[in-house]
């Protein structure tokens, strides 16, 4: 076919592909990355789940840049002076500082007068709930110490919060119970004894949180 | 905003004198007497100027950069340029600065056109049409990615679906919703370009073909609910903590699931960008 063509017309659907390529390339810069690795709304196993975890979900995410403009504080965590097996330094140093960020969540949500500390609880244990589908029902990922160690730190203070209802303390008794079962007792304990000092110490820098326990809530729909 | 001077809005918004006495009696602007000046306020100004047929995308960039960061003084002009039907530069509520629509698409800000869409039926029009006379293909993208069928056939209208499929990743990853779309669009009125989409879409995915229809339906609906609710708490909660807090938290909003995590949510590498160089209030 090509052969046929004259060589004006050949020149023309040369300079055509090469602009189609010109515009793939440009598309593809310039378009958001695809959602291959994202979650995924649609297909979510539970969207509801889904949904109660969006407020800590999304207030966890704020804090980062929060933090990198110095307004959340996070203290270092203490070295470990004993060796736990299956432990990268990285991945503990990692978590130390999302216990942080998560504080900073259950702090921001009260805070900008949307969430009370019980709203937060709620949905902190939901994305809990969430994580322990896919790390022991579904299988969906391998459990790792340092991350577990996280989630029980912060599961056992919301514990205590006041007014939190009596469905969701038993749901996070349940939770915690699950995360106590899985590593060495003594070394899971050693990392969550520190990691409690990291969550008790992170604050929001220059914010009065006031008396979270009786703030009112105004929700988002 | 500011009170200038007779001489100042003169100089500031490129009146003669002459024109600038003729305006203030024309449009009954009220002004103050200062002496032998009087005052102007500047508002008033803009939005005479926005409402000029020969007003044009720089100028509205230079009023947009004096306010850059006034988020709510950007909301105003905005406002404006809206209720006079220009439509060049599009603010979003969470937006920085206004940007023209191709800038948007540019960036990528496809979540504040579409948030802007549902709020705005007009500048939904306004923008379809802005899409498809200069980027057909990025908008059929926009629309593929976000299911609105009325966007990708705008954009056909410029474009052909052979290179809608052929160049738009999110066109050939929602065939299923494409091809529902097709076969609705040929109940109601029929389109010389079904066939071309048909054969488009077989050449990349035979299967797709036979196993489509009603189902690309009911996904668009829940994709569309859920995605937008999602997506408006998101927002919602990003301009709280960024007022309480005091300062610009980026705009782009994905969630990832990656091992040992949550989910994240991608950040846009500009908006840290300026954040670090101080840029942000």
């Amino acid at each position: 076919m090509s052969i046929t063509l004259g060589c004006s017309q050949t020149l023309e659907l040369r300079q055509e592909h090469r602009q189609s390529i010109e515009l793939s390339q440009r598309l593809l810069q310039k378009l958001p990355e695809e959602f291959t690795n994202f979650l995924n709304i649609e297909k979510d196993e539970d969207r509801t789940l889904l949904k109660v975890c969006l407020p800590f979900l999304t207030l966890h995410e704020y804090s980062h840049p929060l933090q990198a403009k110095g307004l959340v504080y996070v203290p270092q965590v203490e070295e470990l002076i004993v060796k736990i097996a299956n432990m990268a330094q990285r991945d503990y140093h990692h978590n130390a500082n999302e216990v942080g960020i998560d504080k900073s969540a259950m702090l921001l949500g009260p805070r900008i007068g949307h969430y009370s500390p019980v709203d937060m609880v709620r949905s902190h244990t939901a994305m809990m709930e969430r994580i322990f589908r896919d790390y022991f029902t579904i299988n969906k990922f391998t459990p790792e110490i340092t991350f577990v160690a996280r989630l029980y730190v912060e599961m056992k203070e919301h514990f205590m919060t006041e007014g939190v209802l009596p469905e969701h303390k038993a749901k996070l008794e349940q939770l915690m119970g699950l995360a106590e079962g899985r590593f060495p007792a003594e070394d899971f304990h050693t990392i969550v004894e520190q990691y409690g000092k990291v969550y008790a110490g992170t604050n929001l820098v220059g914010v009065n949180t006031g008396n979270p326990a009786t703030e009112t809530s105004h929700k988002f729909h | 905003m500011d009170k200038l001077t007779f001489g100042e809005a003169a100089r500031e918004y490129g009146f003669d004198l002459c024109e600038l006495v003729r305006i203030i009696q024309q449009e009954n602007m009220k002004y103050e007497s200062v002496g032998s000046d009087i005052l102007l306020p500047e508002e008033e100004l803009i939005k005479y100027k926005l409402r000029q047929p020969d007003y044009s995308v720089e100028d509205f960039k230079k009023v947009a950069e004096k306010y850059s960061g006034d988020s709510r003084e950007l909301e105003n002009i905005a406002k404006v340029l809206i209720e006079s039907r220009r439509f060049e530069l599009l603010f979003v509520e969470g937006m920085e600065e206004a940007k023209p629509i191709n800038r948007l698409l540019e960036e990528g800000e496809y979540e504040f056109l579409y948030l802007l869409f549902e709020e705005q039926e007009g500048i939904r029009r306004i923008v379809i049409h802005e899409f498809g006379a200069n980027e057909p293909l990025l908008a059929a993208e926009m629309g593929a990615q976000y299911q609105d069928w009325e966007l990708v056939k705008e954009a056909l209208k410029y474009t052909s679906i052979t290179a809608v499929i052929e160049t738009c990743p999110a066109a050939r990853t929602n065939l299923g919703w494409l091809r529902g779309e097709i076969d609705s669009e040929r109940l109601s009125e029929a389109s010389d370009y079904l066939d071309e989409v048909k054969e488009a879409i077989a050449r990349i995915d035979p299967s797709v073909v036979s196993s489509a229809g009603e189902e690309g339906k009911v996904i668009r609906r829940t994709k569309s609910m859920e995605y937008r609710e999602m997506l408006g708490l998101i927002s919602k909660i990003r301009r709280a903590v960024s007022t309480e807090m005091g300062i610009k938290l980026p705009s782009k909003v994905h969630f990832s699931e990656p091992q040992g995590s949550y989910g994240s949510i991608g950040y846009d590498r500009g908006d840290l960008f300026h954040e670090q160089e101080g840029f942000v209030s």
